[in-house]
């Protein structure tokens, strides 16, 4: 180039740029590779390199291919060898592309510059980012003991931080809003009931063999679980019989023979009812219960009085269609699947025994280890791993925020209302450091202002982060976490009904700085001088546990990645042996009556709605998993808000057209963003329904941010269950707000007297 | 002239990195104040300190609490998805595959503005007229004033407005010249 003379530099421009030092680092370097020629390369992923790994878009962990093209993900794929998904994945599994190369994502560590909850960060190395944290670890703990310590986490991959935070000491090592929030109440009911957790992350129901099923508020379908779906639709298009009871007229119920549209709340009352209809009606399997469960007498005792008649008008069902049910269920025993449920953190009291009553109504028919009923997992044997992190468990404090509060919740962490508690009023010992890893717990957890007034109060807050959610945005420090797509983590195995052993493995090289969990965790146990970790990196333990299963990482991949297994789900009925003490089937459990609990389940009636308000439900988007996957571009496309489901009658009344956008004011004051209302005689006139995880909060979140209505901003009332501390979701109710006036809404099926109506504290009006 | 013109954009490269001792320096400064007279873009004394950079820097390119960023990656402007690795990164690569060149490693995609600045560097350094004639007009130009309004509307911190107005005029007077020399 010769002719470069429309720029004039002087003298001293030339000495200046001349005399200027640019680092050594190198930006080129010779290229090996050769320009790809547009007509010689293959179109879409043709020709990709192609990995098997596991989806993390949801916690159903699917195994997967990534396509790669020069080094970029082009496509994912279910991995074909798997017997579970096969090559199929979910819309959301499919969009894991768009989370990788969000240009939103964490890119660096960040520490924060302006207040907490503005989001103001200014980028550090990672030295300063691990020190800081590390540093603030042990400060904390040394000021005012281990305890002031508590860890949010969820997904396998937050369990290696849980590690530093269990070594350090605290009992507050694990609140997983995962349990808390969600499976907690049922896991502990089938768990005691069974001897193992037969719904947690996986349910163990074989609806694939079902010749009756029955789901209670379960709407399978808008909550997408590949092979969880599949079973269900194989079985209902082996003619399987089935029963949807929900307020709401779901995807499930549209496929149901018979649709129960029950007073929300009010489920255990059927059960009950069903119960001591099946038992009087002698429709129980009495070889099975005779056999096989303890408790029997009890149960049929403290049911007695539980009718269909007294049922009707606390469930606002016809009894005439509750005996249709139960005798459809009935017919088809033992071979029925009595769904488990899944999310059962519902009204606070009476949760755990909504699923104590599912898990004895299996039992009664004797849909337990037969096709079609309830089964056993098939374990799959991998190596042990010893982390050198502490084993034991932490000493308990004076006063536990865990056991001291609610008999069953040790087994499973701290409840996180406790920590919230704790952090915010210091009692009973105070709380005055987070880490989150991997759940954005501000839009997870009920009453997120009560949240982010503790985040206030806290002398650090870390977390460990994706993308720049709300929880992040309230964080002093931010670690960024690569995505599945960019790391390993643990072996994963499959324990259902076709069962697997593979890994996740990194099919990209991680983004800008982003690390590995098991990386970040190591490093920070190095600086804050604990001893954890044995392994220098996620292959040598990954290799340490395929040694257990007779395979290597190298085999493993020739093998397209997954080994199957045979599964062995049932079991002779004759020889039937359960997990429990006493290797019976608990039909009352004493664990629960030694701590004053029920160790048969009672109706408990919930509150009712106030005057003017109805109660407000919320649900899966089959489209997204909670707030994580708000932000990806291609599932914000299909479904970029939520809307209100109103009851149509209620709307005409009311003056509320399809489509019309308002604002939800609930019995505390608080209001909720703007969303569209559908109007539909899909559900009860007492309820309200909104698809959860939506109505970001960080405007860091492009996509995301104020897209519909936050449920969990309108859930400020809870109640904990009194076995485990689990929080209540369902005791919130709203009524309208349009164009800056306040609707109450007609009540058009009331409350029987059997059931209290809420009273509000005291019920503000106007703006929160 | 070659020589100072491929320092130029090895200077814009780094002034649009992440700030660092060796570009927040007041001889790192003191190029730039030159550079942009010499292009006829007034500027005052630049005495920033890293941390006020940092932050800044942090707050337009990495992530901001208004959501309100520029996010210097050309696939964010190109193809239409919004966002990393997609069409433009594919363009910028094979133009560096087609010049022999291939980023070194870095924790950025290879569409990072900073490299794409790099690369012109590169290009006048080798005497590549012909790719880097093509290089501006069949991407670099495509996006760059995307990237610039975008920039020019958040209203951002006085200094990297400076470094992207060097960087528009200058790319404007290049194309001039390559892309009607060699066309
Ligand atoms: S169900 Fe969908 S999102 Fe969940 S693991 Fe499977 S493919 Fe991924």
């Amino acid at each position: 180039m010769k002719r470069r003379n429309f720029l004039k530099l002087s003298a001293s421009a030339c000495a200046a740029l001349a005399a200027l030092e640019l680092g050594d680092r190198p930006v080129f370097k010779a290229a090996y590779a050769k320009a790809r020629q547009a007509k010689t390369s293959l179109p879409g992923s043709l020709g990709a390199k192609e990995t098997p790994s596991v989806c993390e878009m949801c916690f159903w962990r699917c195994p997967i291919v990534g396509k790669v093209k020069e080094g970029k993900l082009v496509k994912i794929e279910g991995n074909p060898k798997s017997p579970a998904n096969g090559p199929r994945v979910c819309a959301r599994g499919n969009s894991g592309v768009q989370l990788l190369y969000d240009p939103d994502r964490i890119k660096y560590p960040l520490k924060r510059t302006g207040a907490r909850g503005e989001g103001k960060w200014a980028r550090i190395s990672w030295d300063e980012a691990l020190d800081e944290v590390a540093h603030n670890l042990i400060k904390v703990k040394e000021k005012y003991g281990p305890h002031a310590l508590a860890y949010f986490d969820h997904g396998a991959s937050a369990e290696f931080m849980r590690d530093i935070f269990k070594t350090l000491g605290t009992e507050n090592y694990t609140n997983e809003p995962a349990f808390y929030q969600c499976v907690g109440p049922a896991a502990l009911a089938y768990l005691m009931t069974y001897g193992y957790i037969t719904t947690g992350t996986r349910q163990y129901v074989d609806m694939k063999h079902a010749k009756a099923m029955l789901l209670i508020g379960t709407h399978i379908g808008e909550n997408v679980h590949v092979s969880h779906v599949r079973e269900f639709i194989e079985g209902l298009s082996n003619g399987a019989k089935l029963v949807v009871v929900d307020p709401r007229f779901s995807a499930a119920a549209a496929k149901a023979d018979i649709y129960l549209p029950i007073r929300p709340g009010t489920d255990t009352a059927l059960l009950l009812a069903w119960t001591n209809f099946i038992i009087t009606e002698g429709l129980y399997d009495k070889d099975f219960v005779e056999r096989n469960c303890s408790g029997f007498h009890e149960l049929k005792k403290a049911v007695k009085d539980y009718t269909l008649n007294w049922a009707a008008p606390i469930c606002d069902l016809p009894v005439t269609d509750m005996k249709r049910a139960i005798l459809l269920l009935a017919k088809n025993s033992p071979n029925v699947s009595i769904h488990p449920g899944r999310h059962s953190t519902w009204y606070g009291r009476g949760d755990t025994s909504r699923h104590q009553a599912l898990a004895i109504l299996a039992a009664l028919f004797g849909a337990v280890g037969v096709k079609g009923g309830l089964y056993f997992p098939t374990p799959v044997k991998k190596g042990h791993l010893s982390f050198g992190c502490a084993e034991e468990e932490p000493e308990t404090p004076k006063k536990s925020l865990s056991e001291d509060y609610y008999p069953f919740a040790s087994t499973f962490g701290s409840p996180t209302s406790k920590i919230i508690q704790a952090t915010r009023t210091g009692k009973p010992y105070p709380v005055k450091l987070w880490g989150i890893n991997g759940v954005n717990i501000i839009q997870t957890i009920p009453n997120p202002y009560q949240t982010m007034e503790a985040i206030k109060k806290l002398d650090f807050i870390f977390c460990e982060e994706i993308l720049p959610t709300e929880t992040a945005i309230w964080s002093d420090i931010v670690l960024p976490g690569a995505t599945y797509l960019e790391r390993y983590d643990t072996v994963y195995t499959y324990d259902l009904l076709t069962p697997y052993l593979t890994v996740r493995q990194p099919v990209v090289k991680p983004m800008f700085e982003t690390k590995s969990s098991f990386w970040i965790a190591r490093e920070l146990a190095k600086r804050a001088g604990l001893k954890c970790f044995n392994y220098n990196n996620e292959v040598e333990f990954i290799e340490e546990e395929l040694k257990g299963a007779g395979l290597t990482l190298k085999s493993l991949n020739e093998k397209g990645g997954i080994v199957t297994y045979k599964a062995n789900p049932y079991r002779d009925p004759k020889k039937l042996k359960v997990a429990t003490e006493e290797g019976k089937i608990m039909l009352s459990i004493e664990d629960f009556a030694d701590e004053d609990l029920d160790p048969i389940p009672k109706f408990i009636p919930t509150p009712a709605p106030p005057k003017g308000y109805v109660r407000l439900v919320y649900g899966r988007s089959p489209v997204h998993t909670f707030t994580r996957t708000m932000n990806n571009k291609w599932l914000h496309n299909e479904a970029p808000e939520n809307h209100l489901w109103l009851n149509d009658k209620v709307a005409k009344k009311a003056g509320i057209k399809d489509g019309e956008e308002v604002v939800l004011e609930n019995q505390d004051g608080y209001r909720s963003w703007p969303i569209k209302v559908k109007v539909t005689p899909g559900i009860r006139p007492d309820t309200a329904f909104m698809p959860h995880g939506f109505g970001s909060r960080s405007k860091l979140l492009s996509k995301a941010y104020k897209q519909g209505a936050s449920d969990q901003f309108m859930i400020t009332e809870y109640e904990d269950d009194p076995f485990m501390g689990a929080s209540s979701h369902r005791t919130n109710f709203i009524r309208i707000v349009k164009a800056g006036r306040v609707i109450d809404l007609p009540e058009l099926c009331p409350p029987p007297k059997e059931i209290p109506r809420f009273s509000a504290k005291k019920t503000r009006t106007g703006g929160k | 002239m070659d020589r100072e013109l491929s320092k130029i954009f090895a200077l814009l490269a780094r002034g649009f990195s992440y700030p660092e001792e060796d570009n927040s320096s007041d001889a790192f400064f003191g190029a730039v104040k030159e550079v942009a007279k010499a292009l006829d873009i007034p500027c005052n004394s630049l005495s920033y300190t890293e941390p006020e950079l940092r932050e800044a820097y942090t707050l337009l390119f990495i992530n901001e609490p208004r959501g309100r960023w520029a996010p210097p990656f050309s696939s964010v402007y190109l193809g239409g998805e919004g966002i990393l690795m997609a069409k433009g990164q594919d363009e910028a690569r094979n133009f560096y595959l087609e010049a022999g060149l291939e980023p070194a490693v870095s924790s950025e995609p290879e569409d990072f503005l900073p490299t794409e600045l790099h690369f012109i560097s590169k290009l006048i350094e080798n005497d590549k007229e012909e790719i880097l004639s093509r290089f501006l007009k069949e991407h670099l130009l495509k996006w760059f004033p995307r990237f610039y309004n975008r920039l020019k509307a958040l209203e951002p911190h006085p200094y990297y407005l400076l470094l992207a107005e060097m960087t528009w005029k200058l790319l404007n007077m290049i194309s001039q010249e390559v892309i009607d020399e060699t066309t």
